[in-house]
């Protein structure tokens, strides 16, 4: 009963925190465990995938640079 | 980012026309297996993670600006707006400080730092002597954090007006040390 008293606080926190669903292995992101196109890409902002060639156009083109530092591939949906 | 604010078809007009945009992935090979991240990030005003950071720079890699995480299209074209205003203020055709240039870089800086902070609104902290859990998870908590953060790296960048992007590129400052690293 004491024991029971003591795991009830702690039932009820982890029944309001989400549910943790399991990750897909295959979706549309991903097939055969490669990550697929993302379909989004270069649909709004343009980019310049090589860093070294941004740099290179800006200077011809006179414009600035924007970076966009990622953990992950911009260009691949989720997998 | 890339689902709301870069494909947003203003946001994307605005940065297509003064930007050679590119984008560099942190840990090559690694790529997110979790779209929920992304999708949970993207509902908010904004949510200043350490997970990702846009930089604005001159072709010679001095850093006018940046902020890790997600800015909605509205805050994410006022920055865009600073950026313009900074360039324009700030450095000849060539890109580099006109007269009184890297001052006129630090007053610009130094008065957004403030402007954000008069934005930032108290938010809620709950009562704690009745035992309520602070109100830290929240849209307006993430906005406070956002803007206060938006203010600490404006600060940051007057006191260098000279910052490269190799300065900042894996130390810059983050609002939250959510990462999916």
């Amino acid at each position: 009963m004491r024991r029971a008293a003591l795991l009830l606080p702690l039932l009820l926190v982890a029944a309001q925190q989400d549910p943790v669903k399991p990750l897909k292995k295959e979706n549309d992101c991903c097939k055969g465990g490669k990550a697929q196109p993302w379909e989004g890409y270069n649909k709004g902002v343009h980019w310049t995938q090589s860093k070294d060639e941004a740099f290179r156009k800006a200077k011809k083109e006179r414009k600035l640079v924007m970076v966009f530092h990622l953990v992950g591939d911009l260009d691949k949906g989720g997998c | 980012m890339r689902t709301v604010t870069f494909s947003d078809e203003a946001t994307a007009k605005a940065v297509n026309e003064s930007f050679v945009s590119t984008w560099v992935n942190r840990k090559p090979g690694f790529h997110n297996c979790d779209q929920r991240a992304e999708q949970g990030i993207a509902g908010r005003a904004c949510f200043a993670t350490k997970n990702f950071c846009t930089f604005f720079v001159t072709p010679d890699e001095r850093v006018l600006h940046y902020f890790s995480g997600f800015f909605h299209p509205a805050m994410f074209a006022e920055e865009l707006a600073f950026v313009q205003t900074l360039a324009k203020e700030c450095y000849d055709e060539k890109w580099k400080f006109r007269k009184d240039g890297s001052k006129r870089y630090v007053e610009l800086h130094q008065e957004h730092a403030k402007a954000h902070e008069k934005e930032v609104k108290p938010v809620e902290t709950g009562d704690r002597a009745s035992g309520q859990v602070p109100k830290t998870w929240g849209p307006e908590a993430f906005k406070h954090q956002g803007l206060t953060y938006l203010a600490k790296v404006h600060a940051s960048l007057a006191e260098k007006p000279t910052t490269k992007l190799d300065d900042v590129f894996t130390t810059y400052l983050f609002g939250n040390a959510f990462t999916e690293e």
